[in-house]
């Protein structure tokens, strides 16, 4: 469900941004940023959208914190799965774009004007006021 | 903070002040390693600051509503990355937007694009009376009561300009 780690990023500037203020809807950093992936305000629903599910072959992990700690926890967590680490710019290969399309109602004409990760993110952006 | 999307691609290292209007300040930035358009809204002293945080707010939000509605009907409006409601900031000056279907309400936005397009271009009344025209054309027995509208909201106000009819077929 991701377009390109851009996306990711954006979810994730939020997540530590409402953290700092003490805003956040979910109850810790990680799952934030998969709920601010999400255009819904349901929190289980975002997370069974967008998190890991029992069937998937990819995995895209995110990992928070200073230089150090984000070395840390990249090798934690690539020991902890059982694959092959790809670089981000694979990314696009796996992604399913109509799926994609389908999920954050993104709509034709929206692609005449626009990229997919435009739309995906400006939806994102705006979950909690706008309804599409 | 809404952060869009730099389409002449300027990389500066901070913000660069683009433009400065009565409501805020248009930057250009890097955001997350893109090229973006910042803009600020500035604080109204002169409101109760409650007010103005208030105010300030629902205009982010009715201009981010705007532009990403627009763009999902084809409209080529800026992706908006970050509606930030904190620090005062949104893009573009679609803060009075509201989303009535009032005939009256659509009159007077086309008042508005007239008069923007009249002042601002010399010799465009046939092309305005044209636009007026293919809008009638577009939107059947709707856009016919709006215009109706348009030419009673065109007798208010003190400015008054002479209709040149619509010369040629859009």
């Amino acid at each position: 469900m991701v377009v390109a780690p851009f996306q990711v990023a954006v979810a994730a500037n939020r997540a530590v941004r409402a953290q700092a203020l003490g805003k956040m809807a979910t109850r810790s950093l990680y799952t934030e940023v998969i709920f601010n992936l999400s255009t819904k305000k349901n929190i289980m629903n975002a997370l069974k959208t967008f998190g890991m599910g029992e069937e998937d072959k990819e995995v895209l992990a995110v990992v928070l914190g200073t230089e150090e700690e984000v070395e840390d926890k990249v090798t934690k967590i690539t020991q902890q799965i059982n694959g092959k680490v790809v670089d981000t710019s694979e990314l696009a290969d796996l992604t399913q774009e109509a799926r994609v399309q389908e999920l954050y109602k993104v709509t034709p004409e929206e692609l005449k004007v626009g990229s997919l990760l435009e739309a995906v993110v400006s939806r994102m952006a705006c979950r909690d006021f706008l309804t599409l | 903070m809404v952060a869009v999307p730099n389409l002449n691609k300027k990389r500066r290292m901070d913000r660069q002040l683009v433009t400065q209007g009565a409501e805020g300040r248009v930057y250009v930035g890097d955001w997350l390693n893109h090229s973006v358009i910042i803009k600020q809204r500035f604080s109204k002293k002169y409101r109760h600051v409650d007010l103005d945080t208030h105010i300030t707010q629902e205009r982010i939000k009715a201009e981010a509503r705007a532009l990403t509605r627009c763009r999902s009907l084809g409209i080529r409006t800026p992706a908006v990355y970050d509606p930030y409601e904190s620090s005062e900031v949104i893009l573009i000056d679609f803060g009075l937007s509201s989303v009535e279907e009032r005939a009256e309400d659509k009159a007077v936005d086309l008042y508005v694009l007239e008069r923007a397009v009249l002042s601002t271009h010399p010799n465009t009344e046939a092309f305005v009376s044209c636009c007026i025209s293919a809008y009638k054309k577009a939107g059947s027995n709707a856009a016919e009561d709006v215009v109706k509208r348009l030419d009673e909201v065109r007798t208010r106000g003190r400015k008054k300009i002479p209709q040149k009819p619509c010369t040629s077929t859009p």
